[in-house]
């Protein structure tokens, strides 16, 4: 028979079974209207015959029965018929059926949109031929004491050395990542942009998607400005026309000509930024330094292919030893000797890095990988949840299913219904879950931004995602659904109607398991409520802390000075007649000047040697201005601050903090003494008596431990630096925008030619830097109320049930003189009871749990005991809150109807 | 060939009605009284299986049915063989005749 028949067959018996139906008792009216007949002619009477004729059919129903198993529709139809009475069974109760669908969908839906981000940042390899032969060739230990550029690694220098000598490898290329101008004013914009060596495509194994890519030949000194794109540029620049290769740009004020587009989902090697253009190294212009050729500027990255059979730690190997040579022949001048002694024992490594280098994944790959943590436990309370309610709902029909089995329906047929209304709970969390898990990806990524843009992160959508979200989803639901279907319609756990509710007591040994369930739940809920007050905690202190100077009220203005027309020795005059009317703008208190911005990541080294071993060491230094203490509020201990007597000409001075004293002069009185910074280009050995001592403050960041720090007058900083730029401090009650108009407005009577860069309100940037705190603290802290929430839900729900099912027994109670009040301390007490239980369990899980939080958390142990207690009496109180309801409801039962109610 | 008992009768049965109905169209009580009268009244098919056998043909495609007027002035629910259905009475035929042709053997033999 064909296929159309079939299925017309099929549909026909589902949407039009009325008629089947009605054909079906036609059929079998006539034929015993004939087989009467028959026999009436045979010589019985009518009701003789006709009893006949029934007997002989055997039971009009069951044949007719017997017809539709035959009719092999039998399947669909009753599955068809299983989701309509499930959809209106769920329909019945949509409280239940909102909360299982929703924390189930945020469940899946949360955990997947971590998981899309961690497979961008951290799982996925990079888009290139084999990225699991590629090694990044690095300094073993870090280059530390020297300039270096975000992290990257080697000098040009040693990457010559590396490219012209090294023997082992298929291929190395350099990489340096770049904000580039493009275009001419006033269309100019920055594009993120790579320098890259000519043999870099090769060696990655990327091939032009359009176009050449660039080869060796482009290695070339002095070379001509040949570029290339990556694919996402191409589309939004030039909408994906061919005519786009061969075409002209303007990068960095210089016409340059796109021979290429790399392939789509090609972004690069650094994770989380996209390389728009590519241009070759050789193009790097010779200002402000000649990079091609400074040997102690650090901005390359490399990276090799290993050869086949090759291990990176077998190349790790060859490179300890082959480097020697190579660095020393590069070694840089100008610097103290202990600073190229330290130098030339650096040594070539090569780590193994499938997945690129990124910046954005050390920022962030703990904390997401916590934020899994997180939403999986949220998940698994949503599962135990949705098992929770279920299995009262399943329970609390009790009498009906025991009906069903005693006339004769089979286990797997109730089971199977029982289990399709689950089934159905999966279908429509998935669905939302997977919506949702699309939303809160892209929603997170656009909530952590970072200060150079925003992160361009390809969030794929693989089969892997898919199978993941499904599989979670779909195979819980499964899970909980036949789990609960088969454990409610156990032979034991039914009994004829009328008989199972009799007892005084209704079975205890049902309450055991969900009792089970819901101290799972609560010791899930407590992992999630500590860990969210932890992080909020740790949020807090960052935000809170006492980094050591004034944040609230400080403003910093970045000034322009290359354009005021002056000899450069007019410059210092023109910084105090500067300095002077700042100070005078009406709601400015205090100005000066520095030559860092205060917790930017940034730090400036110069070497000291230990006064015991010699040892070079690296603490931190500022070059500022007088009265920059009195600006930032930084508390003068000993001595004086820098005044205007402290001039070029003058003795080198410097004032110290308490841990430099700690550290160099063994906490002793430091006034009077003196400590050396050695060589350096630029910088020239020097002595400094030390004048004065200032309070601890933070130097990099606010996590950063406290380091020995070191001031030195700004008139007296060596290369003549800061008379280019200024970077002002104003300590100011005005707002930031008020400020920078003032300024502006005052600078213009100093001097025409002097610009005001841009002001940035100091205490706003730094609590911008703590916005991945700020959104773990969130995400936990909403996850931690969820978490409350589904607890609370799933008591009410448990303990109403239970109150229903032990009607009877409360009844008797009510009747035999107990009073109400005693009813509701009963119940109260029981579910204390099971939540401190509970809450054991969590506490020795959180304990282990939290561990892995450490190096995340800021001045608060994993262990936390407030954090824990507070966790435990919250919950308790949500617990005692949720049973209160269903407790003081079974209280006012009255005995008499709860007695006639069987 | 290893056929249980139940599988045995059901085997016949449908062989019997695709007999009963390569001769022409009949509604199912049709189909019982021809069967009765082709074996001589012999064979006297259960009736409570005879309708789901037919239901049974029908979904596999080897009889239809249609709701005809009969001699009587009856309407009634009329079977007949489908192309499939003959093929498959022909197969079905030779295999009951091999069928009883061991069986014949089998008890004629003498050891």
């Amino acid at each position: 028979m064909n296929l159309a028949t079939w299925w017309k067959r099929r549909l026909r018996s589902l949407f039009r079974r009325d008629d089947v139906e009605s054909d079906l008792s036609d059929e079998i009216r006539l034929h015993l209207d004939m087989e009467t007949e028959d026999l009436v002619r045979q010589g019985l009477t009518e009701p003789a015959a006709r009893r006949e004729a029934r007997a002989r059919l055997g039971g009009i129903e069951k044949t007719k029965e017997d017809c539709r198993d035959a009719r092999g529709t039998r399947l669909l139809e009753n599955l068809l018929r299983d989701l309509r009475y499930g959809i209106r069974g769920l329909a019945r109760t949509p409280g239940f059926t909102a909360v299982a669908i929703l924390s189930l969908a945020l469940g899946t839906g949360a955990n997947t949109a971590i998981f899309r981000l961690l497979d961008a940042v951290r799982l996925r390899s990079l888009p290139v031929a084999d990225p699991r032969q590629l090694v990044e060739v690095d300094i073993a230990g870090g280059a530390d004491g020297f300039n270096h550029q975000d992290g990257a690694q080697l000098t040009y220098p040693m990457w010559e050395q590396l490219r012209d000598h090294q023997q082992v490898f298929a291929g190395v290329l350099a990489w340096s990542a770049v904000e580039l101008n493009l275009g001419r004013p006033p269309n100019q914009e920055y594009v993120r942009a790579a320098y890259v060596s000519g043999g870099a495509f090769d060696t990655l194994g990327i091939s032009a998607h359009r176009g050449h890519l660039l080869t060796p030949a482009d290695d070339t000194p002095g070379c001509v400005g040949r570029i290339v794109i990556s694919h996402s540029f191409w589309q939004r620049r030039f909408a994906g026309r061919d005519s786009a290769v061969g075409s002209e740009l303007i990068l960095e004020g210089r016409p340059v000509t796109v021979i290429g587009v790399t392939p789509p989902g090609f972004f690069g090697i650094e994770v989380g930024q996209t390389a728009d253009l590519m241009a070759p190294i050789c193009m790097l212009g010779s200002q402000p330094k000649d990079l091609l050729t400074a040997r102690d500027e650090f901005w390359i990255w490399a990276f090799a292919r290993l050869r086949l059979g090759w291990s990176a730690q077998r190349a790790a190997s060859y490179l300890q030893t082959a480097s020697a040579g190579w660095i020393q022949a590069v070694a840089p001048t100008g610097h103290s000797a202990a600073q190229i002694e330290r130098f030339n024992r650096f040594r070539f490594t090569a780590t193994s890095r499938p997945n690129g280098i990124s910046p954005l994944r050390d920022a962030y790959e703990t904390s997401l990988w916590l934020l899994f943590g997180i939403t999986g436990l949220v998940f698994a309370m949503a599962c135990v949840n949705l098992a929770n309610l279920t299995l009262a709902r399943t329970l609390s029909r009790g009498k009906e299913i025991a009906t069903r089995l005693a006339i004769g329906a089979s286990r797997g047929r109730i089971v199977f219904q029982l289990f399709v209304e689950t089934l159905m709970l999966a279908v429509a969390s998935t669905a939302i879950g997977a919506f949702l898990a699309g939303f809160l990806a892209r929603a997170l990524l656009a909530s952590a931004p970072r200060q150079t843009g925003a992160i361009q992160l390809e969030l794929g959508l693989d089969w892997r995602l898919l199978a993941f979200v499904f599989g979670l989803a779909f195979g819980t639901c499964l899970l909980v659904g036949l789990a609960t279907a088969c454990y409610a319609t156990r032979p034991r756990a039914v009994s004829p109607a009328g008989t199972s509710t009799r007892g005084a007591t209704a079975g205890h040994r049902h309450f055991s398991f969900q009792r089970l369930l819901v101290a799972a739940q609560v010791s899930i809920s407590l992992v999630l409520v500590v860990s969210s007050l932890l992080l909020l905690t740790s949020f807090r202190n960052l935000l809170t802390l006492d980094a050591g100077f004034r944040q609230s009220g400080i403003m910093f203005s970045y000034l322009d000075l290359t354009q005021s027309g002056l000899p450069s020795g007019a410059v210092p005059e023109l910084k105090l007649r500067l300095l002077a009317t700042i100070r005078s703008i009406p709601g400015v208190a205090e100005a000066s000047t520095s030559s860092i911005l205060p917790l930017n990541d940034h730090a400036t080294t110069l070497v000291v040697p230990d006064p015991n071993t010699g040892e070079g060491t690296l603490p931190r230094f500022a070059w500022v201005s007088p009265q920059y203490f009195a600006t930032m509020e930084i508390p003068l201990l000993a001595g004086r601050d820098f005044n205007d007597f402290d001039s070029p000409s003058a003795p080198r001075v410097a004032i110290v903090n308490a841990r430099f004293v700690e550290r160099y002069f063994a906490g002793k009185n430091p006034l009077g003494r003196s400590f050396r910074t050695l060589q350096e280009p630029g910088y020239p050995e020097t002595i400094y008596e030390v004048v004065g001592v200032v309070g601890n403050t933070r130097y990099s960041n606010l996590r950063e431990a406290l380091l020995p720090i070191a001031y030195f007058p700004d008139a007296q900083e060596p290369t003549g630096r800061t008379g280019k730029f200024l970077l002002v401090a104003s300590r100011t009650s005005l707002t930031q925008a008020q400020l920078g108009d003032r300024m502006s407005q005052a600078l213009k009577t100093v001097n025409r030619g002097i610009a005001n860069l841009g002001t940035l309100n100091f205490r706003q940037r730094v609590v911008e830097s703590l916005s991945r705190e700020r959104l773990l603290a969130w995400l936990a802290g909403f996850f931690g109320v969820l978490a409350l929430l589904l607890v609370a839900i799933g008591l009410f729900g448990v303990v109403s049930y239970m109150m229903s099912a032990r009607r009877r027994e409360i009844g008797i109670r009510l009747a035999l003189g107990a009073d109400a009040g005693s009813v509701l301390r009963m119940v109260l007490r029981q579910t204390l009871g099971l939540t401190l239980i509970g809450c054991a369990i969590g506490v020795l899980a959180g304990l282990a749990v939290t561990q892995v939080a450490r190096g995340i958390l800021f001045e608060v142990a994993p262990g936390d005991p407030e954090v824990f207690g507070i966790s435990v009496a919250v919950l308790s109180l949500v617990a005692l809150a949720a049973a209160y309801l269903p407790g003081r409801a079974a209280a006012r039962t009255n005995p008499v109807e709860s007695l006639r109610a069987e | 060939m290893s056929k249980t008992k139940a599988d045995l009768l059901q085997g016949s049965l449908d062989l019997l009605i695709l007999k009963a109905l390569s001769l022409g169209a009949l509604h199912g009580w049709g189909v019982s009284k021809r069967i009765r009268q082709m074996s001589r009244e012999a064979l006297d098919v259960n009736q409570g299986s005879l309708y789901p056998a037919l239901h049974r043909l029908e979904d596999r495609g080897f009889i239809t049915a249609e709701w005809k007027t009969s001699d009587e002035g009856r309407r009634a629910k009329f079977y007949r063989l489908t192309n499939l259905g003959r093929k498959q009475f022909v197969e079905e035929q030779e295999r009951w005749n091999a069928f009883a042709t061991a069986v014949g053997h089998t008890l004629r033999a003498n050891s």
